[in-house]
């Protein structure tokens, strides 16, 4: 899969406009021609889905309404191959284990470029 | 300090203050990769003091945020066995919330631009730093920490702390200061506890560090 595959897209979902800016501005920088959608929060996240299934989700925990896992879990619902990473402040030994059980990656805040390129990795794998 | 109904022995203010800096430095890492640029911090201070008393430690004349109108995040979390509840604050002086704004999110981005997103900017540098804390806290503690959103407020001390009418409860004020090294722009970490919340974290952080209890 090259890198600037244009089918290449991901679903962006944090409560901070800010933390969304930054993680779609460094994937952007790596995958110029992957397409990026985005949602405030789980409910929201679910429903975009739905409407443009993605192949990489970046999750983050804290929101209103349904954390992050629990909105991953219903992502995974709707499709097997989709690969959700968690990208989160909140980094409790808790928080963790619940992503791992679900399968999900877990990764810390702040995004930084070692993290997107991780993402990336992870969405060029094929499913 | 204040007599607030617990006094707190040597060995116990020192665990304290060095629980405080464990989850300040976990967090100042954090906040230096968020502003790319190295993050001084201050020796932690541990006070108990009455509710009532809350402003004016605040807004002292050592505090270096005497008058200052003060940017306020803040969070509240729990104990999933709901024994704990902590208020968790960042304040820093609101002259500076731009500057370290726009060393977030780097010095190409417009002002106007960036006056959009400060308040949304503020929120996430309060999630950072202070669940970057909360999660060496919820550590020591040996508890699951549930947290609310972040809240960012702006005004005088006075203001941002007033007390609850008829609220005089005593409270665990720790603080920390964190300043970025070429900036000069000074943050401070606060944590209130109410008594309960307070003597629950004083028995986890004796059996953290293996401090015998006060009545042994």
């Amino acid at each position: 899969m090259s890198v600037t595959d244009a089918s290449l897209s991901f679903l962006v979902v944090d409560d901070s406009k800010v933390s969304r800016t930054m993680v779609i501005g460094l994937l952007r920088n790596r995958l110029p021609g992957a397409v990026f959608h985005e949602a405030g929060d789980g409910e929201s996240a679910v429903a975009q889905f739905e409407r443009s299934p993605a192949a990489v989700v970046v999750m983050d925990f804290n929101m209103p309404g349904i954390n992050g896992v629990e909105a991953a879990q219903r992502i995974q619902a709707l499709s097997a191959d989709v690969r959700i990473v968690l990208l989160t402040a909140n980094a409790q030994g808790a928080v963790q284990a619940k992503a791992e059980a679900a399968g999900i990656r877990f990764m810390k805040k702040p995004i930084k470029a070692e993290l997107a390129d991780q993402i990336v990795a992870l969405a060029q794998v094929p499913a | 300090m204040s007599d607030v109904g617990l006094t707190l022995d040597d060995d116990m203010r020192d665990a304290l203050a060095e629980t405080f800096n464990m989850a300040l430095g976990e967090a100042s890492a954090q906040f230096a990769e968020l502003v790319n640029e190295e993050i001084e911090l201050s020796v932690p201070s541990v006070e108990l003091v009455h509710r009532r008393e809350l402003v004016a430690h605040i807004d002292g004349p050592d505090s270096g945020l005497e008058r200052t109108p003060l940017c306020r995040i803040a969070q509240d979390f729990r104990s999933l066995q709901s024994d704990i509840d902590t208020h968790a604050v960042l304040l820093f002086p609101e002259r500076g919330s731009l500057e370290i704004v726009r060393r977030m999110l780097g010095d190409d981005v417009s002002d106007e631009r960036l006056n959009e997103l400060e308040q949304d900017a503020l929120g996430e540098i309060g999630n950072i730093i202070i669940n970057s804390c909360m999660n060496s806290l919820a550590h020591i503690f040996d508890r699951e920490m549930t947290g609310s959103l972040p809240d960012v407020r702006t005004g005088l001390a006075c203001d941002l702390f007033a007390p609850d009418d008829g609220d005089d409860g005593a409270v665990l004020l720790a603080r920390i200061g964190m300043r970025m090294a070429t900036r000069r722009i000074s943050g401070h970490v606060i944590f209130m506890m109410d008594m309960n919340s307070l003597q629950v974290s004083i028995q986890q952080i004796r059996q953290f560090f293996g401090i015998a209890s006060a009545e042994a």
